[in-house]
């Protein structure tokens, strides 16, 4: 709860959850505006996050709000909305990132002379806007398992048992990918430190 | 002191800012894509039941491919008149006889139904008329004429040939009698 409250990922806890959910399921415009007034916010950076920082926050997060619509009568009440909201968002950029990391493989054959251009561009501009574009690339870049940790843990501010709870894993499963992220972050990283 | 690695993704988290994107009709396009995608997949499954559907009848045709064959055949397509035109001599015979059986049993339930209401005479009845009236005869032969021979014929004849009538039994008394009168 308190990490809940802390990333900001929900409000305290709404009475109304139940009949808003209720009202979901039944497809009410009324509900879906309420669900997005409430979590829009937090969702959008979340997803901002697990993604990169890359422009596809917006479609990804109507693909959120689309995915709850169309699984409201699956959510059972046994967590708050915004938690199941979350877990929805992960597995949204889960399935975004394995789309285009296929897309990229499929194309990379054609369009490498662009992607080495598109790098060298990378490397021009000033000293802090390099450093952040690093830091970015090598978040990109890292597997998705070990983003969703990072993200997670850094940036939402969760515990080590909160990030296991959400994504359903035990705490030992975690701070073996938080390790290796780590790891990894700082290999890709160890001149810009 | 703070995690290197933390700081610089917190330092990359404030170089992006807050994410673009815009919460206004937001809703309206959810249940837009939302509504798409229902129709979308209402359609998908109606063209896969067709794509089944008619794969299955290229599999299993409905129409035989025989009679093309007969029609071409002059040979197939005589026989085929021919065991048409046996079915149909068969087809009119059980209708016949199906029509007789109508017409026995009409004539049954009349027969039952006028004998209720006037009494019919039987063949026994006939039978006793028929003998009666021969020993009446003969009865009158011997009363009238004196002529027994005759009579005793009659009565005879009444015996053999309706032996188990009343009139049979009157017949053999009156052979009796005359008897004991001769003698």
């Amino acid at each position: 709860m308190k990490a809940d409250v802390a990333h900001g990922l929900s409000q305290p806890q709404q009475s109304d959850e139940p009949q808003l959910i209720e009202q979901l399921r039944r497809g009410e415009r009324a509900a879906l505006e309420t669900l997005i007034a409430r979590n829009h916010g937090a969702i959008a950076k979340l997803v901002s996050r697990l993604s990169g920082w890359s422009g596809d926050s917006e479609d990804l997060v109507q693909e959120v709000f689309v995915a709850a619509l169309a699984n409201a009568r699956r959510f059972k009440g046994g967590s708050r909305l915004s938690t199941w909201l979350t877990r929805i968002a992960i597995n949204v950029c889960r399935h975004h990132h394995r789309t285009r990391m296929l897309r990229a493989k499929f194309w990379k054959k054609w369009m490498l002379g662009v992607a080495e251009v598109a790098h060298e561009d990378a490397t021009q501009p000033i000293q802090q806007g390099e450093r952040i574009a690093r830091v970015t690339e090598s978040l990109r870049r890292l597997k998705g398992i070990y983003r969703e940790v990072v993200v997670l843990h850094y940036l939402e501010g969760m515990t080590i048992e909160q990030v296991a709870h959400l994504l359903n894993l035990s705490r030992g499963t975690i701070e073996i990918r938080m390790h290796r992220a780590r790891k990894m972050l700082q290999n890709m990283l160890v001149d810009v430190q | 002191m703070q995690d290197p690695i933390k700081k610089l993704l917190h330092e990359a988290d404030q170089q992006a800012g807050a994410p673009q994107t815009v919460a206004s009709e937001l809703a309206q396009r959810v249940l837009c894509t939302s509504r798409r995608r229902r129709v979308r997949k209402i359609g998908i499954s109606i063209v896969a039941i067709g794509l089944f559907s008619a794969a299955l009848m290229s599999l299993y045709p409905t129409t035989p491919s025989k009679p093309v064959v007969i029609l071409d055949n002059p040979r197939g397509a005589q026989k085929v008149e021919r065991e048409l035109a046996s079915l149909q001599r068969q087809i009119a015979m059980h209708e016949q006889l199906i029509d007789r059986m109508e017409a026995a049993e009409q004539r049954s339930v009349a027969r039952t139904r006028l004998a209720w209401f006037v009494r019919l005479p039987t063949d026994e009845d006939v039978a006793e008329r028929a003998a009666g009236a021969i020993v009446y005869q003969a009865d009158r032969l011997v009363k009238t004429a004196d002529l027994t021979a005759p009579a005793v014929k009659a009565y005879d004849e009444v015996i053999a040939h309706f032996p188990q009538t009343m009139a049979a039994d009157q017949a053999r008394r009156r052979k009796i009698e005359l008897d004991r009168k001769e003698s």
